[in-house]
């Protein structure tokens, strides 16, 4: 008898959620980011003077580290769809870190991306932090509670033609970057999309200030000489991303 | 048969649950020793004082395993005998033979305080815990490589796990646990601090110096150092050292033009022990420290307004020795052999 009654039950459940699904409410779906690190189409290899700049610098990369962060979706009539509240350390050696994957994206059709470069005034002011976030990836500053969102080490040629270190520490409040990028019709339902974000540093020292590594080459956030090198970089982040492509 | 087998399955479950409970109590709660005085110590919910914890801080805080080279502790340039601070030294040597930049800070009463470093850069205890580490000219630790030394350790994965209940050595458990310890060095047994108790007296000299110092047109220490308590309002403030500064102090943390060569306000507890002073230890003595305020003062910009039209040498040299005496009443022996803070 009590078996007779959990199975009406069970069935009943069971009829009641296949009926919610068949209905016609869209429902999430994901995304997986790809994201592709280079330079002018160029894939970043790191160590060789391969790479030439706007201003005709040759230089290298040694490291390049950043963090995107607080992904949205915008449909077109501009409403913002937050996607996700997560940190993202980008490590250019690291393939792994080139690719994450977001879940229950909220059906709907979406025209652009909308991201962040860097860490949130919310999140920039404990160290106290673990995954992405944790002071053990060397993305916190020395002096000061909080973290350096970009890091580019390398070495450049300089107008003498000695090759000299290039070190690039970028981070603050003020220097937390929104990115948003135009999307060809994005609709999620229930599927999973994938986004290819091209990542160019050749248009982070180009557009639209160009940097000169012989002027700008050893440069960090917070210096009082470095303030104008930090605003160009500001500037210039918006237009380093670009989506390859979407599928 | 059956039912026999499962009542003695279920005492013997019922006994290893009671052993359960009863061999891991876990850490137990650090009761911290305020002197009267002193106000409650707030103590973040997240990571409360525990004996296990202070104990693990202790050996952490004098244990060298924290530099790159594995040569230097945070002892190194915080020596109990000086209040914690690097015994005379304007800068310190990190591992690399490298000077830093500004006088190290004395360590004691960091509970009461919201910022660290001289420009309150460093958010709270914890996350200050990881700056000399990794400072260059400092400690230059990678804290991967430290963080890998610490979890290949014969001691240190089981003294985490009775403080935090894991073996898994992380960098929040190390800045937790770091945290811990210094919360626990607290100072107010100074005879200034006896004296209020009735235990002690102080000479003439001590007396005047205590009237100069409140008074209003001589010593106007108090409205930054307010009498009794921490001995510091901790908030930042150009105390006219130099008409331009050449360290930006709390503007390299706000980007305030405004807040262009201001610096902590120190506690003036332990004075006598801290030499020497200023964030770039530029007087040796507490007499040129007074000298300062009595004639020295330069028109920064941004002056603090409680030194703003301060009649040059308007202390006679009784006056300012007295201040000095009084000074010394604030120093706290029992901070200095306290056992509890030595190296373990």
């Amino acid at each position: 008898m009590l078996r007779k009654l959990l199975l009406t039950a069970c069935a009943g459940a069971f009829l009641i959620s296949s009926c919610k699904k068949s209905d016609s409410n869209p429902s999430p779906g994901s995304i997986q980011f790809s994201i592709s690190n280079e330079v002018d189409g160029q894939p970043i290899q790191m160590g060789p003077l391969n790479f030439q700049n706007a201003k005709g610098n040759d230089y290298s990369v040694s490291m390049l580290k950043y963090y995107l962060s607080n992904f949205s979706l915008l449909t077109a009539d501009g409403t913002e769809v937050p996607v996700n509240s997560s940190y993202y350390l980008i490590d250019a050696s690291l393939p792994a870190s080139e690719s994450f994957s977001i879940a229950d994206v909220p059906a709907g059709a979406y025209t652009k991306l909308r991201f962040h470069l860097g860490v949130d005034s919310l999140h920039n002011h404990s160290g106290t932090q673990s995954g992405a976030l944790d002071p053990v990836h060397g993305m916190i500053w020395n002096w000061n509670t909080g973290y350096i969102f970009f890091k580019h080490e390398g070495s450049y040629k300089d107008s003498l033609g000695n090759v000299t270190p290039l070190a690039f520490h970028y981070g603050s409040d003020r220097g937390y970057v929104q990115v948003e990028l135009p999307l060809s019709n994005l609709n999620i339902d229930g599927n999973t999309r994938k986004i290819t974000l091209g990542f160019n540093l050749n248009g982070l020292y180009a557009n639209p200030i160009p940097i000169d590594f012989n002027l700008d080459n050893n440069r960090t956030s917070g210096n009082r000489d470095d303030v104008f090198w930090e605003m160009t970089m500001r500037s210039n982040f918006p237009g380093a991303f670009q989506i390859i492509k979407t599928e | 048969m059956r039912n026999k087998l499962f009542l003695l399955t279920a005492l013997v479950l019922g006994i290893v649950a009671c052993r359960h409970t009863a061999t891991e109590p876990g850490p137990r709660a650090y009761q911290l020793d305020i002197p009267s005085g002193l106000p409650e110590m707030p103590v973040p919910a997240d990571n409360p004082l525990t004996e296990e914890g202070v104990a693990l801080g202790r050996k952490l805080f004098y244990d060298p395993i924290l530099s790159g080279n594995q040569t230097m502790s945070c002892a190194s340039c915080h020596k109990q005998e000086f209040a914690f601070t690097d015994g005379g030294k304007a800068f310190s040597f990190g591992i690399d033979g490298k000077l830093g930049t500004r006088n190290a800070m004395p360590l004691f009463n960091l509970g009461y305080q919201r910022g660290f470093f001289w420009d309150g850069g460093a958010a709270d205890i914890e996350s200050q815990v990881v700056g000399p580490i990794q400072n260059p000219v400092e400690m230059h630790a990678d804290l991967a490589i430290v963080l890998g030394r610490l979890n290949a350790h014969s001691e240190y994965p089981t003294l985490f796990e009775k403080a935090f209940g894991t073996r898994t050595i992380s960098s929040v458990l190390l800045m937790k646990a770091i945290a811990q310890f210094e919360r626990t060095i607290v100072s107010g047994n100074s005879k200034w601090d006896k004296y209020l108790r009735g235990e002690a007296t102080l000479t003439d000299a001590e007396s005047r110096g205590r009237i100069v110092y409140e008074d209003e047109d001589k010593g106007d220490c108090t409205h930054c150092h307010s009498i009794g308590s921490t001995f510091s309002d901790f908030e930042y403030r150009n105390n006219g050292l130099d008409s331009v500064s050449a360290d930006a102090g709390r503007a390299l943390i706000t980007f305030l033009a405004t807040d262009s060569g201001k610096f902590k306000t120190p506690s003036l507890r332990n004075i006598a022990l801290t030499a020497p002073y200023m964030h770039d230890g530029r007087f040796q003595t507490l007499e040129e420290c007074v000298e300062h305020y009595n004639s020295g003062l330069q028109h920064a910009r941004n002056l603090d307004p409680s030194l703003r039209n301060k009649v040059k040498n308007r202390l006679s040299t009784q006056q300012k020795s007295d201040l000095v005496a009084f000074l010394h009443t604030l120093t706290d022996y029992e901070l200095i052999s306290n056992p509890k803070f030595a190296k373990p």
